[in-house]
């Protein structure tokens, strides 16, 4: 039953990956280059490079299917991200930048459009990982003999555990847009400083501060 | 009650795994492309990304543990439970701890597992964890060290393991089955050593035989001070406190046992094979007879150092239950007659009633009524121990416990089945012929009748037969 559930929620969650990723696709303007490019498809632009999209990560999460929990999830995100990268490239970085003047849409409300989509694939990307990996955990306890109830205390607890850590990284989102942003049409520095700060110094401290026990432990080895 | 215990309090966070690795490049990537393109949408996939992988190195998984191994008893009977209680403390760090605590592979695990999975929050823990198993053969069985196995929340490092406390034996004796007593069946006495011509009536000896509880009847005299000063001290003397001294008796009756623990008496399965039902045997008419006063010896097969000699109590049941629980089966035939012969100085001074627990299966008769050439030395020695009696007023009787070899084949297999009629009806002859030298041969199929039924059975049929 429980694993009837956990089938039902990362189905769902593919969905919701598949859709966001369509939209970004679909709106983008190389989507849309790419729908025009094919004639014998009768229907907006937006659908049939949308359904490009849905098609692509369909076959990715098909050849996925048995692997196992990071590959499969890793494999989804990627292609998920290299669908927004025509999106990207017309977003506030190509007025900034002016590295693809041909992208620029007349059309700024896009950009939010495409945080949206991007943030829902990474957040799905990471709860299918966490159940994904929560199930292989569980069968992989039980096989080794440990008594069911444990095996349920330990999982639960560490993918409860994994989504606290999700909603975290969601609250420093959501204080991030709290913060003023520079002038329109460019990328906000706040969030650059923050982002310098939060993806560069915190996990070079981390790394170093294991250091010294990491060497320990590799010579005990 | 044996208890172990080693505490690790040093910090090993041990290294980093695979997954932080595809967690800190996918956030690089991310970073990368977010400025590279000027994105804001991967930017923020990055700040996802880095917050999971700040907050998940940030974590510390269990250290801090301690695991204290506690068997409530290291000396038992075959099929007797064994509880083991851990105590595992873990005192920092989140995450999953897993601790094994290993038995060996022939018992039986019958409540919980040994394998416990622990989640350990943010205050410190100790939990105890119980399992039990049941003996399922006897010997010296070593329960290796207590494992465990810290994990990182996240399985960002490579799990740290330790092992604690140090190995343990566990002595597994082999089990006792108590034979009845006949008492109620009329007829006359086909074994030479009746049960109340001894002991009980018969005068006290100088030699010490053991101490135990006072009784109706016994004089104060041999009231043993020292040992129920003992027994009492720090509360109040009661009747089942005082210990008395007790002597052998005049006119006290032998028993010697021959067990056979050659190759032949290893065959079916490491827990159900012959050999074991013999030491079950030998453990049988062990109890039973030192219970009732008697003498008892043993030759475990032909080796000297297997000699036990004669003596009664508590203390020869104790010391042949040693040694029937340390036996292994040996190369080679059985050398009835070499067994004999060294233990002729004890047949001579006790002469002893005589049971012989072997095989009479492992040769085929070549004619009716005829010894197979595999079985002369079994003769031979019998004839020697008649000899050595006869010296005597007393005679020295023979019984064989003929342990059914082929009864260990498969049960449900149709010709299995024929195969062992035909191999009982020849064992048959082979032990009519063996009877012809006055020896008493009690066949017996372990694997359909308990030993202590066997007897009784046979005990009855004897007597209905005079």
């Amino acid at each position: 039953m429980k694993l009837t559930i956990m089938s039902i929620l990362i189905v769902c969650l593919r969905v919701v990956t598949i859709s966001a990723v369509a939209v970004a696709f679909g709106i983008s303007v190389v989507g849309d280059w790419l729908a025009r490019q094919i004639p014998f498809i009768p229907g907006s632009p937006e659908y049939i490079s949308g359904g490009i999209a849905v098609l692509v990560m369909v076959a990715v999460i098909g050849l996925r299917w048995n692997s196992s929990s990071v590959p499969r999830n890793l494999t989804l995100a990627a292609v998920g991200t290299f669908f927004h990268v025509p999106g990207a490239l017309q977003g506030s970085g190509a007025n900034w930048l002016n590295v693809a003047p041909s992208l620029t849409t007349d059309i700024p409300t896009q950009e939010p459009v495409f945080v949206v989509t991007f943030m829902v694939v990474i957040v799905t990307s990471v709860l299918g990982l966490i159940i994904d990996s929560a199930r292989e955990e569980a069968s992989d306890l039980l096989r080794r003999g440990l008594v069911e109830e444990s095996v349920r205390t330990i999982v639960k607890q560490a993918a409860l555990l994994k989504v606290g850590t999700l909603l975290v990284g969601l609250s420093v989102i959501s204080v991030i847009s709290f913060i003023p942003i520079g002038p329109p049409d460019s990328l906000p520095p706040a969030v650059l400083a923050f982002v310098g700060v939060l993806v560069i110094i915190i996990p070079v401290v981390v790394y170093f501060d294991t250091w010294t026990s990491r060497n320990v432990s590799e010579k005990e080895g | 009650m044996i208890t172990t215990g080693q505490a690790i309090t040093v910090s090993l966070p041990g290294r980093i795994n695979q997954g932080v690795v595809v967690l800190a490049a996918s956030t690089v990537l991310l970073v990368a492309a977010g400025v590279g393109f000027g994105s804001f949408a991967f930017l923020s996939g990055a700040v996802i990304l880095a917050s999971i992988y700040a907050v998940a190195n940030l974590m510390r998984g269990p250290s801090g543990i301690s695991v204290e191994r506690v068997i409530q008893k290291n000396s038992v009977w075959v099929g007797d439970e064994v509880e083991v209680l851990l105590k595992l403390t873990v005192n920092r760090g989140i995450g999953p701890v897993f601790v094994r605590c290993p038995i060996p592979e022939v018992m039986e695990l019958v409540d919980g597992s040994n394998l416990f999975g622990v989640w350990k929050g943010r205050g410190p823990k100790t939990v105890d964890l119980k399992f039990k198993f049941r003996t399922t053969v006897r010997g010296v069985f070593t329960c290796d060290p207590v494992l465990w196995e810290a994990h990182h929340p996240f399985r960002f490092r490579t799990p740290v393991h330790e092992i604690a406390g140090t190995p343990e034996d566990i002595v597994v004796r082999a089990g006792i089955n108590e034979i009845s007593r006949v008492t109620n069946v009329r007829g006359l006495a086909i074994n030479p050593n009746p049960m109340m011509d001894m002991s009980v009536i018969g005068n006290q000896t100088t030699e010490f035989r053991e101490i135990r509880n006072f009784a109706i009847g016994d004089s104060v005299k041999s009231i043993n001070w020292k040992a129920t000063a003992r027994k009492s001290s720090g509360r109040e003397l009661t009747a089942q406190d005082i210990l008395v001294n007790d002597y052998e008796r005049e006119g006290k009756k032998a028993i010697w046992l021959f067990l056979d623990t050659t190759s032949a008496m290893s065959v079916g399965s490491s827990l159900v094979n012959p050999l074991e039902h013999a030491i079950e045997a030998a453990g049988a008419l062990s109890f039973y007879y030192l219970k009732r006063g008697y003498q008892v010896g043993a030759h475990l097969s032909n080796r000297n150092s297997r000699l036990i000699h004669m003596d009664s109590g508590q203390s020869q049941l104790r010391k042949i239950s040693r040694e029937l629980s340390e036996l292994s089966s040996e190369e080679g035939s059985y050398d009835f007659r070499r067994s004999v012969q060294m233990c002729r100085r004890q047949i001579l001074r006790y002469v002893p009633e005589c049971f012989v627990i072997t095989r009479l299966d492992t040769e085929e008769p070549l004619q009716s009524n005829q010894i197979p050439p595999g079985l002369d030395s079994l003769i031979t020695g019998v004839k020697a121990l008649v000899a050595y009696g006869s010296r005597g007023h007393k005679s020295v009787r023979v019984n064989i416990v003929a342990i059914s070899g082929y009864a260990y084949t498969a049960q449900n297999d149709e010709v299995n089945s024929v195969a062992r009629v035909i191999r009982g009806l020849e064992t048959d002859l082979i032990s009519r012929a063996v009877r012809r030298y006055g020896v008493n041969v009690i066949s017996w199929d372990p694997t359909s009748s308990r030993f202590s039924d066997l007897l009784l059975a046979h005990a009855l049929s004897g007597r209905g037969k005079r």
